[in-house]
């Protein structure tokens, strides 16, 4: 197997915050891995170590044998937020096509190849019948399908979700999963979560975040295990997943 | 009208006025729509006013004032994009400041130029009226540009303005597609210079946007709308202006403010009623 991720006595600070400390994180290929901890733990500043967003100050991050940087182009990522503006005139069969511009070329119009695997994947989401309306006009939980079908409609080696499912309903993200799952069959998967009883049952491994980094196969994953990740702050704070 | 029409047969310099207007509206389309879907109108203000600079440089050193302007506003939409990207915090402070030094040094440099209160009130104000055909020709050149950015960075535009952080990931440079944008405006600013005048450029390049955005939500309407919008404006404002006898650069951009509010109204009345 090669090695897709790997993260070596990395520490990530904000300034004088200091977010991660020491941590180790080996995502091999084809692996469908949770992360986990809470509000502030660090998980989102992970996503964005991996991207090149963020470079850390200690330690040796390296994407697919390369600088971060320099892989992002074989990575889809979906936000933690949508941070865009609301009235800004753009469909969201637009907003898929974002996915692929940095595979396409130069000029106004986009190719039917291009057309055809926007429309192909917004219907697997769902989409179909909003694919005209104003991207600004969607609920919350929409408006993640779409960053969903833009992260894949290039079919990265390496998707990347941040909560990609905290608001839309539970049928849907039962299908997001199952989604997710046969995609995993073509691509790596890393995916934040706060329900880890949920993932448990997709996902080969978890890792847990709270400033420190400890992975768990998704076999030692129990019940009570859970319950001591987010139980109280005092777990939390020696080691989040206390798991 | 009809008499207007019956000068325009007549008068070479009316028919360079429409010319202009036709080329400026081009334009103006195209880059008020970026203006307004990125919401950089002090961006675009900071470029238009230091343009002020480069012409009051190109007319004491004895240059043509249009490549002068050309070519401070190419300078500052670099700069600019690059301020914006990594200024941070600062990027306000740093944007007033260029678009303050810009135009204080064009007014100093036009007021140790000999006859310089002509010059400086038909760069500020515009004036339709005084567009030469070595205008006209310099004014064709920087409208087909203008087109020519647009068709080729189309899709890199609108992908930055929409979300800069993703396109980054997509692996296209975003700073340097910003910057070309930028340079776009810029080069629609010294079109517009000679239209309305850098002072009234932010305003003609808002109107016909933002009225556009109104009636359609697809980027490429709205930048066809806004050029016919900003034709209508810049012609009703030459019949009036030649009419009355009105300064040229104003009387445009009030009907364009008139347009604009009444379709305000029109649309608040419209969707009270539905
Ligand atoms: N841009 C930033 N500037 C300064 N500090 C930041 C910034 N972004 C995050 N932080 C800090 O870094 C820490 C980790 O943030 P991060 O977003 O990675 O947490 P998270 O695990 O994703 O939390 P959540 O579950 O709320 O999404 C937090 O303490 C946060 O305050
Ligand atoms: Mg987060």
């Amino acid at each position: 197997m090669s090695r897709v991720i790997s993260f070596e006595n990395v520490s990530f600070s904000y300034g004088r915050n200091k977010v991660l400390e020491d941590i180790d994180l080996f995502v091999e290929k084809g692996d469908f891995t949770a992360i986990v901890g809470p509000n502030g733990g660090g998980k989102t500043t992970i996503l964005k170590l991996i991207l090149g967003l963020l470079s850390p100050q200690k330690g040796e991050l390296k994407v697919f044998g390369q600088s971060p940087c320099k892989s992002r182009i074989r990575t889809g990522y979906v936000p933690q937020f949508s941070v865009h503006d609301r009235s800004f005139p753009i469909d969201v069969e637009n907003v898929v096509m974002q996915g692929l511009i940095g595979n396409t070329s130069f000029g106004p119009f986009y190719s039917k190849n291009v057309k055809k695997k926007v429309a192909d994947i917004i219907e697997k989401l769902g989409l179909t019948q909003r694919m005209k309306d104003r991207f600004g006009d969607l609920s919350g939980g929409l408006k993640q399908r779409t960053l969903i079908a833009r992260a894949v409609v290039s079919q990265p080696e390496l998707l990347l979700l941040d909560e990609p499912v905290s608001s839309v309903d539970s049928s849907v993200e039962k299908d997001v999963f199952e989604m997710l799952n046969l995609l995993n069959k073509k691509m790596t998967i890393v995916l934040v979560s706060h329900d880890i009883g949920f993932v448990s049952k997709y996902v080969n491994k978890i890792a847990c975040v709270n400033k420190t980094l400890v992975i768990h196969n998704a076999g030692e994953i129990t019940s009570g295990i859970i319950e001591d990740a987010y139980r109280g702050k005092q777990v939390a704070v020696n080691h989040s997943c206390g798991i | 009208m009809i008499e207007f029409f019956e000068a325009l047969f007549s008068y070479s310099f009316l028919q360079n006025a429409l010319a202009a207007a036709f080329l400026a509206s081009f334009s103006c389309g195209i880059a008020g729509t970026f203006v307004q879907i990125n919401k950089i109108t002090f961006i675009t203000g900071g470029i238009a006013h230091a343009v002020l600079g480069g012409v009051g440089a190109s007319v004491y050193f004895g240059f043509s004032p249009m490549l002068g302007a050309i070519s401070v506003s190419i300078l500052f939409a670099v700069i600019l994009g690059i301020v914006r990207f990594k200024g941070g915090q600062q990027e306000d402070t740093v944007i007033g400041a260029l678009w303050g030094c810009g135009m204080s040094a064009g007014i100093i440099f036009i007021y140790f130029s000999p006859g310089y209160s002509v010059n400086l009130s038909n760069y500020l104000f515009g004036n339709i009226l005084l567009v030469s055909k070595s205008d006209l020709t310099a004014l064709v050149i920087l409208a087909v540009a203008v087109f020519a950015i647009l068709t080729v960075f189309y899709r890199q535009f609108v992908s930055v303005s929409f979300d800069e952080e993703y396109t980054e990931l997509r692996g296209v440079k975003g700073v340097s597609i910003y910057i070309v944008m930028l340079i776009m405006i810029a080069l629609t600013i010294v079109v517009l210079m000679k239209v309305v005048g850098l002072i009234l450029v932010i305003a003609f390049l808002s109107f016909p946007a933002a009225t556009a955005s109104m009636f359609s939500s697809k980027i490429s309407r709205i930048i066809a709308l806004s050029s016919i919008f900003s034709f209508i404006f810049s012609f009703t404002g030459l019949i009036f202006s030649y009419k009355y006898n009105l300064p040229t650069g104003a009387a445009i951009t009030l009907v364009a403010g008139f347009i604009y509010i009444f379709s305000i109204l029109i649309r608040y009345y419209y969707v009270r009623n539905s």
